[in-house]
């Protein structure tokens, strides 16, 4: 592998740990930035993250243009429009997303409209090529993938643009310890396939193997504790910087089959992308392991660390490193079936997944996709 | 949708903890003074300095702070907590106030803020590694061993600083910080 034919992109900063956000303010003045719009749901409202948020911005020169506590999880074109409305109308110059999933989404798409000054149907069609309005992201333990990559959803559209990135990434654990322990298995399954997938493709370029194995790396560390104890803070710190490590790899590599069709399944069925991920990614695995390039060995590296790596002879280490990932799929069980039969999907909607797949993402073959879902429909 | 039910929310002040952390700047600063003219180590440390060394050390953005300079014949002196127009040469400023209570109630020692990008510096970095040595030897005069282990990298040993150089360099700080 030639390592210098590459291109990467990593925009947001990350402020994670121990009083990361106290580190808002300064952040905003120096993005020149007074009067954020802070959006969150009821949900995390309610649980108090809100006053928590409100409490770090105490003592400095930063006035909330308006707490919206309301935000549903679906990011819909009259909520786009209606926070528009609020920000433009308060005098706002920033957004604060405080939630993942389609918290993020809205603050994204609502940034895309007061900075393009235009409506969010036309946003779809227009080139962003300047910056936008500065926005951070505050992310809870519940994403859905996607939230800190450079890539938006809103209704049924997804608008990708180097612009969409997060400017800064505020990851405490008073903020991501109040997810469930299903949210964190939706969570980790998604960094687990993003970040898979970003470093098994054709010519890996070697930054985005970083930021893909680190991913692994909290994943497999982290993920079976927090699994047990949602609250746990370390750990549910570290999977909350699994997923924007993973986020960034994926905005950096080429969708893969795994992903594609987890998005056709999870927005037919509404069922979360996550867990349609979990299933797949472990046929795709063995599929791979299989085949003519097989797992990349040096996922063993990230994930067993290099005592392990070191020990385990060449020829076994895509093995090695299969059953470790197989072991990470393996520690959300309780959450996550093992065939798609398991998610009541009916077996004659298979052919439309992928013939919706083969449609988005040219890159695999509707037979292709075919064959992964119907090995997962029935665990073959 | 009722705008009014989102409200606008202006920041409050932490009045309790930014008087904590000007009283604690105050000691420091004092005790810097003090130890300028006590230890022989922190004498050379300011020896190297610049003839118009000048600290500032805030929290951002409203204060409180901190001045200690170099007069014209060469002595260190605490100047106070109000900016009379002076021009620092070196700022060390603290993102926030719970940034500096960490650093002030010793749960983080300087070495560790900075590492968590806690600090800004604005100024010569040879002067402000300089100046985290003069803190750190400051912290082991003022602090019990127990609790400057934490505010320190690494707590001199015997070689470098024997007890009875710092149990009477202790007394003397003590004595110059609080009286005049």
């Amino acid at each position: 592998m030639i390592p210098y034919n590459f291109t990467f992109l990593s925009h947001p900063k990350i402020c994670s740990g121990l009083k990361a956000l106290e580190h808002i303010p300064f952040e905003l003045e120096s993005l020149n930035a007074r009067k954020p719009l802070v959006i969150t749901s009821a949900r995390w409202a309610k649980k108090g993250l809100a006053k928590t948020l409100t409490k770090a911005l105490y003592d400095s020169n930063i006035t909330i243009g308006a707490l919206f506590t309301n935000a549903p999880n679906y990011p819909s074109v009259t909520i786009i429009n209606e926070l528009s409305k609020l920000y433009r109308d308060r005098g706002c110059d920033s957004i604060i997303a405080l939630g993942s999933g389609g918290i993020a989404h809205i603050a994204k798409a609502v940034n895309m409209v007061v900075s393009l000054k235009t409506d969010i149907l036309q946003c779809t069609d227009l080139t962003i090529s300047s910056p936008l309005k500065p926005l951070i992201c505050v992310p809870t333990a519940d994403c859905e993938g996607g939230e800190m990559a450079s890539v938006a959803y809103y209704e049924r559209f997804e608008k990708q643009s180097d612009f969409l990135y997060p400017d800064v990434i505020v990851i405490d654990s008073r903020i991501t310890r109040h997810a469930t322990a299903q949210e964190i298995a939706n969570c980790a399954l998604t960094s687990l396939t993003h970040a898979i997938e970003a470093c098994g493709i054709v010519a890996p370029n070697p930054i985005n193997d970083a930021y893909a194995h680190t991913a692994l790396s909290f994943i497999y560390q982290y993920l079976p504790k927090t699994i047990k104890k949602p609250c746990y803070k370390d750990g549910s710190v570290a999977i909350v910087n699994a997923a924007a490590c993973a986020d960034t790899a994926f905005s950096n590599a080429p969708q893969g089959i795994v992903h594609t069709l987890a998005q056709a399944i999870a927005l037919d069925t509404n069922l979360q992308s996550g867990i349609v991920m979990g299933i797949l990614l472990r046929y795709s695995l063995a599929a791979k392991l299989h085949a003519k390039g097989g797992i990349r060995p040096e996922l063993l590296l990230a994930l067993a660390g290099i005592d392990t790596y070191a020990k385990t002879p060449e020829k076994d280490r895509q093995k090695a490193a299969y059953d470790y990932l197989i072991k990470c799929i393996d520690a959300t069980g309780n959450y996550v079936p093992t065939t798609l039969k398991g998610l009541h999907i009916p077996h004659y909607k298979l052919k439309e997944y992928a013939r919706l797949a083969a449609a988005k993402n040219k890159q695999h073959k509707e037979n292709e996709y075919l064959a992964l879902l119907e090995k997962s429909f029935e665990g073959k | 949708m009722n705008a009014l039910q989102y409200p606008e929310i202006k920041p409050k002040k932490k009045f309790i903890k930014r008087i904590y952390i000007a009283v604690m700047l105050w000691v420091v600063g004092r005790a810097i003074q003090a130890a300028a003219k006590v230890d022989r180590e922190v004498k050379e440390e300011f020896a190297k300095l610049k003839d118009n060394f000048l600290l500032k050390m805030w929290i951002w953005p409203n204060g409180p702070a901190m001045y200690v300079g170099k007069t014209k014949d060469g002595k260190v002196k605490y100047l106070g907590w109000k900016d009379k127009g002076y021009k620092p040469t070196l700022t060390m400023t603290i993102k926030s106030v719970e940034a500096a209570m960490l650093l002030f109630t010793f749960q983080e020692g300087t070495a560790i803020s900075t590492a968590r990008n806690r600090l800004v510096v604005d100024g010569d970095l040879p002067d402000a590694c300089a100046l985290v040595r003069i803190l750190n030897i400051v912290e082991v005069y003022l602090l019990p061993k127990i609790i400057a282990k934490l505010a320190v990298k690494r707590y001199p040993k015997w070689s470098q600083m024997n007890p009875l150089r710092k149990h009477f360099g202790r007394i003397l700080i003590y004595v110059r910080a609080f009286t005049f």
